[in-house]
């Protein structure tokens, strides 16, 4: 954790509004994307979002340095808020979005070509077929760039468990796309 | 398509949350009062203070009142009104008028002497006011919600006037 950082959040914590604001213009889109990309669905990744941010201001007082990332919370914060809307959500997952996604991807197998924003949006539609922990291991390791020992201190995992996630994570994205193409 | 998988997984970093709703989102949080409420526990503390707010001390139920309305406001944007845009501006108006007037009307509760005579008017002008916000989060017609949430912000801006008359 950078020292300007540090002191943002002290800063926070003590109360000031404008330090926690200038923590949420860094995280928020990182944050937004991995609610995004697991959710599937824009406007409930922006309440989702929100409701992540509104509840770390609150607790903010509570935060302790551990040696980890101020977005390893963040991020643990955000995984408990999907958690908890798949939780409320979960018939009408298993009634109607699943078999969306599923109905989707099967269509785009008749088409022989595929544009870029297709192979795109497909990727999409595969992460979310995948299980929490692998959706959270090829969001941070591939899209958000975080090193193996970064990933496992916010997935709170040692390296190696991460490693092994990670390859089953895109051995499953793969047989995925292969078995839809 | 399998060797750009990693190319394709780059691209996603351009997933980025719409900017209107980012400016709301960032306003309405810096803005809020900061509740206290764990981040992997947010419902607990609502409902200790609701119990609080029963208790028989008139003047410590009024305080913790404050909070419970603090906390049943913040609740209510957040579920109902984040995605109706103008909507969100015009109640987090209302949000930031009426907490100045709570912050106003916590300070005389705890700094000044009041008598049990108005202590008793106050509770019951809370009481509708907590009523207003309740029913402004129940109702699908988000202009009647925001006629309930000013209506609360009238009833604070009396009680803020009868308080300052009464010291």
């Amino acid at each position: 954790m950078i020292d300007g950082e540090k002191n943002l959040i002290e800063r926070a914590i003590r109360g000031e509004a404008s330090a926690f604001g200038l923590l949420y213009d860094k995280y928020q889109p990182q944050i937004y994307r991995f609610i995004y990309l697991k959710v599937g669905h824009r406007e409930e990744a922006e309440d989702l979002t929100h409701q992540v941010f509104l509840k770390t201001w609150g607790g903010i007082d509570r935060y302790v340095f551990q040696g980890f990332p101020f977005s390893s919370w963040l991020y643990s914060v955000a995984r408990n808020q999907v958690i908890d809307y798949y939780r409320t959500k979960k018939s009408n997952i298993d009634l109607e979005n699943v078999s969306e996604v599923k109905i989707e991807i099967h269509s785009y197998s008749y088409s022989d070509e595929m544009d870029r924003a297709l192979d795109v949006d497909k990727v999409k539609k595969a992460i979310s077929l995948l299980n929490p922990q692998q959706q959270d291991v090829i969001i941070l390791r591939f899209i958000e760039d975080f090193s193996p020992r970064e990933t496992a201190s916010i997935l709170n995992k040692t390296e190696i468990a991460v490693k092994l996630l990670q390859h089953r994570a895109v051995k499953n994205l793969k047989k995925i796309l292969n078995s839809k193409s | 398509m399998e060797k750009d998988l990693f190319k394709i997984l780059k691209e996603l970093k351009q997933i980025k949350p719409d900017a209107d709703y980012s400016r709301q989102s960032r306003l309405f949080i810096v803005n809020s009062e900061r509740t206290g409420i764990p981040a992997n526990n947010p419902q607990s503390s609502r409902f200790r203070l609701a119990d609080v707010l029963a208790f028989n001390f008139p003047r410590l139920a009024l305080s913790m009142g404050i909070f419970v309305i603090l906390i049943i406001g913040t609740v209510y944007y957040v579920s109902h009104q984040l995605n109706q845009n103008t909507l969100v501006v015009k109640a987090g108006e209302m949000n930031d008028s009426i907490q100045v007037k709570l912050n106003e009307i916590k300070y005389l509760l705890e700094n000044k002497p009041i008598d049990s005579k108005n202590i008793s008017d106050i509770q019951i002008l809370i009481g509708k006011a907590i009523n207003d916000l309740k029913e402004a989060s129940t109702l699908d017609d988000l202009d009647k919600s925001l006629e309930k949430i000013k209506s609360a912000q009238e009833i604070f801006s009396q009680i803020d006037a009868s308080l300052k008359i009464s010291n």
